[in-house]
């Protein structure tokens, strides 16, 4: 049953990345990365990090794409709202990202030796009640520093947005 | 972790607050102050804070702690790392406060990002654990994305902006790819459990964890500017605003390397064959490649660009040569910073001095006859450009001959021959500007501006780089001090 | 249950189609979106290894990659819009006033 999700999630995933890279219409490219994007969502829930998928969706199904929507209805002219289709010059990246693939794949099919030893988050899922429980539990107490770290980051980039984007009047 | 565990940890974490303090306070003080006089005093302020922290970095010389269930090391090595970039923090808005004061582009929040950056900075240098490092990580990049871009009427600063922000995501996927792989394989983010994992029978090996330590190392290369990798970085360093490229020069490299030495020769030293043979072939490009391009820049700032990608190839011949006999390796990296990063903040802060409203005062021909209009600051750029080719009485030439002498001892004979050949060839275009400062009239007469505090910042600079070059014994015993934390 | 192997799998096809994306677009957003595309292929690799090793330390990095990425997306794109506003191109190709 599993394999069956499996199969149908991962091959959205793939096929609307695809669709991403190969449309010409800009806002299409959008909405077919959402489309990944909550397939993946889809694979963290197979996964059991339930909480993450929520966060994907929210974060980034939420939150980025329509900043990127933003950015094209602020920055694109009218006319150039579809993009050229890639030509011959092209083909070297392509080629490249193939191999580049095949090395990956050959990679993962041939050995995986897991090394290291095994940690007992399933043990804790069960004991705390579930994921979200168990990631709330870590964040404030082992990565606190990492949290606080966090917040920092997002002030800067609001900082980033007024400097950059808002120009005063003088 | 308990709550008491909690606040102890805090306490050793006290220099970071301080700057994120600084940097919360110098924002707030920003927005309530909207006039432009009061932003010479807050780079005040931020510089004040960058002294406090950096004295309380100095009381944490000689600790040895872990804190924050491992995120963080509080070590000499950690220390060393956080004074060189908070003394480069402090020397750059000195000298923005001249720059910004010229090009007319007062605003608060360029120094309330230079503090975070540094922030960040300091969170790279004490990293031992993935989650830590990268969050430093990217939060320095994101406020030199900002810094790049800060003069927003300018184009070339604008392209350098999203130029440096396409190449730092990019890197920032590699890295995190690389990151993801070598935890799978070692079921763990964090260093010494990595090197737990490695050092087992049989851990050594695996198409995975290969895989995973090239990404990182590619990610690495990327943030460091590397030669193959470096791409776009000229350009960077070019449209940036003069300062800016100064920290980002010495900066994030700067912190890159504290995160390689903590990970490649201690955490992966189980790897050694494996990352040394692609370290020994990226720095010998590196060195050659950037050495070449420099040789036809006829921007003295592009120029220094491609010198710093040249010093980070001398600086991975050290890391190569941990392969062999770490301490001496570990320390020549260290030194060869220390030496590389006074000269350089140095040279950009004379690049400042003469700047003008605009793209001024960049050029080689800006410097023509700089010896008759300024003999002060002709005299401190002949000695930041002689540390920075290598010459006896300063700091670099000793720095140098240490790093060689590591390749030397750890059969990398071939590499030590490469790096002293390219740093014949680099004498071209550093004395280049001598002979342009000395033996050419200026073509203008104008003087040159610059407040007090930046000239005795850059005497300061000058007089580190000639004593470590006559007295090299207390920096040698730092480096040595910091790798034994290390080891 | 699935094996760990496909879901690498996976992550690595994302990860390809996102880098060929950044090598062969030329328009600033489209490598945008594809950048984003090999960050969330990393997630996926970060998401499936900690379950698989029954860690919770990939699902942490996850969350702060996911906030980071959000972060860098606004940066990103107030760059863009200031570039826009200076009467530049968002085309990768016609960045040309710093020499290559």
């Amino acid at each position: 049953m599993s394999y069956i999700f499996f199969i149908i999630f991962s091959l959205i995933a793939i096929v609307s990345a695809i669709r991403v890279v190969c449309t010409k219409q800009l806002v299409h490219a959008i909405l077919w990365l959402v489309v990944t994007f909550l397939s993946t969502a889809c694979l963290f829930v197979m996964l059991h990090a339930e909480f993450l998928a929520a966060v994907q969706v929210l974060v980034y199904t939420g939150a980025i794409i329509i900043l990127y929507v933003f950015a094209i209805m602020l920055t694109t002219p009218k006319e150039a709202k579809t993009i050229p289709q890639f030509y011959v010059r092209k083909i070297m990246p392509i080629v490249l990202g193939v191999l580049f693939f095949f090395q990956l794949a050959v990679m993962v099919l041939t050995r995986f030796d897991f090394i290291g030893k095994k940690g007992d988050l399933v043990a804790m899922m069960s004991k705390w009640g579930g994921n979200a429980e168990v990631l709330g539990k870590f964040l404030y107490t082992d990565y606190i520093l990492p949290f606080e770290l966090v917040s920092i980051i997002l002030l800067v980039a609001i900082i980033g947005a007024v400097v950059l984007a808002i120009r005063r009047s003088s | 972790m308990n709550t008491a565990q909690l606040w102890t940890d805090t306490l050793y974490l006290l220099p970071e607050i301080i700057i994120a303090l600084t940097g919360l306070l110098a924002l707030v003080w920003d927005f309530i102050s909207p006039e432009s006089v009061k932003k010479s005093r807050l780079a005040l302020f931020s510089l004040f804070g960058i002294m406090l922290a950096a004295v309380f970095c100095f009381m944490q010389a000689g600790l040895d702690k872990q804190i924050f269930s491992n995120l963080l090391a509080v070590d000499y090595f950690a220390v060393v790392y956080k004074i060189i970039l908070l003394v480069t923090a402090g020397m750059v808005i000195l000298m923005s406060m001249n720059y910004l004061k010229v090009q007319d582009t007062q605003r608060g929040e360029y120094y309330v990002l230079i503090l975070f950056s540094t922030l960040g900075m300091m969170v790279m240098a004490a990293a031992t654990n993935f989650i830590s490092m990268y969050l430093g990580l990217e939060l320095t990049a994101i406020s030199c994305y900002i810094l790049c871009g800060f003069m927003i009427k300018d184009k070339a600063s604008n392209e350098s902006a999203i130029k440096y922000f396409i190449l730092g995501l990019f890197a920032s996927a590699i890295l995190v790819y690389g990151i993801s792989l070598i935890y799978g394989v070692c079921g763990s983010l964090n260093f010494s459990q990595i090197q737990q994992a490695l050092s087992r029978p049989g851990g050594n090996s695996g198409v995975v964890l290969l895989t995973g330590m090239v990404m990182l190392i590619v990610g690495f290369g990327f943030k460091m500017a590397v030669v193959p990798f470096h791409m776009w970085m000229p350009d960077v360093y070019e449209g940036a605003p003069t300062p800016v490229t100064a920290f980002m020069s010495i900066g994030p490299k700067v912190a890159c390397f504290a995160v390689a030495l903590r990970f490649f020769p201690i955490a992966a030293y189980a790897l050694r064959v494996q990352w040394g043979f692609i370290f020994a072939i990226l720095a010998a490009i590196t060195i050659t490649l950037a050495n070449f391009h420099a040789l036809r820049q006829e921007s003295v700032k592009r120029m220094l660009a491609y010198s710093g990608i040249s010093h980070v190839g001398y600086a991975l011949i050290g890391l190569v040569a941990t392969t062999v006999d770490r301490q001496i390796g570990l320390m020549s990296v260290i030194v060869y910073f220390l030496v590389y990063f006074t000269a350089n903040v140095g040279a950009f802060g004379v690049i400042v001095l003469l700047c003008q409203k605009g793209r001024m005062g960049e050029k080689f021909d800006d410097f023509k006859g700089l010896g008759k209009r300024s003999p002060f600051a002709a005299m401190l750029m002949t000695i930041f450009m002689l540390s920075l080719l290598g010459i006896p009485p300063t700091g670099g030439f000793l720095a140098k001959v240490w790093v060689f002498a590591a390749a030397v001892k750890a059969d990398y004979m071939w590499l030590a021959v490469i790096g002293v050949i390219n740093a014949i060839i680099s004498a071209y275009y550093y004395l280049r500007v001598t002979v342009m400062m000395y033996m050419h009239d200026p073509e203008e007469q104008s003087s040159l501006s610059f407040t007090p505090a930046l000239a005795v910042a850059l005497y300061i600079m000058a007089f580190f780089t000639l004593y470590m070059g006559v007295f090299p014994g207390s920096f040698f015993e730092l480096a040595k001090k910091s790798v034994i934390a290390l080891l | 249950m699935v094996s760990i192997t496909w879901y690498l799998v996976v992550s690595a096809l994302l990860f390809t189609i996102g880098l060929i994306g950044v090598l062969v677009k030329r328009n600033i957003i489209m490598v945008f979106l594809c950048l984003e595309l090999m960050l969330n292929a990393a997630n996926l690799n970060m998401v499936a290894f900690s379950h698989y090793s029954s860690n919770i330390e990939g699902q942490i990095f996850t969350i702060f990659s996911i906030t980071v990425a959000a972060a860098e997306a606004v940066v990103g794109l107030a760059i863009v819009i200031s570039l826009f506003r200076n009467g530049g191109n968002i085309n990768i190709d016609e960045f040309n006033i710093l020499k290559w």
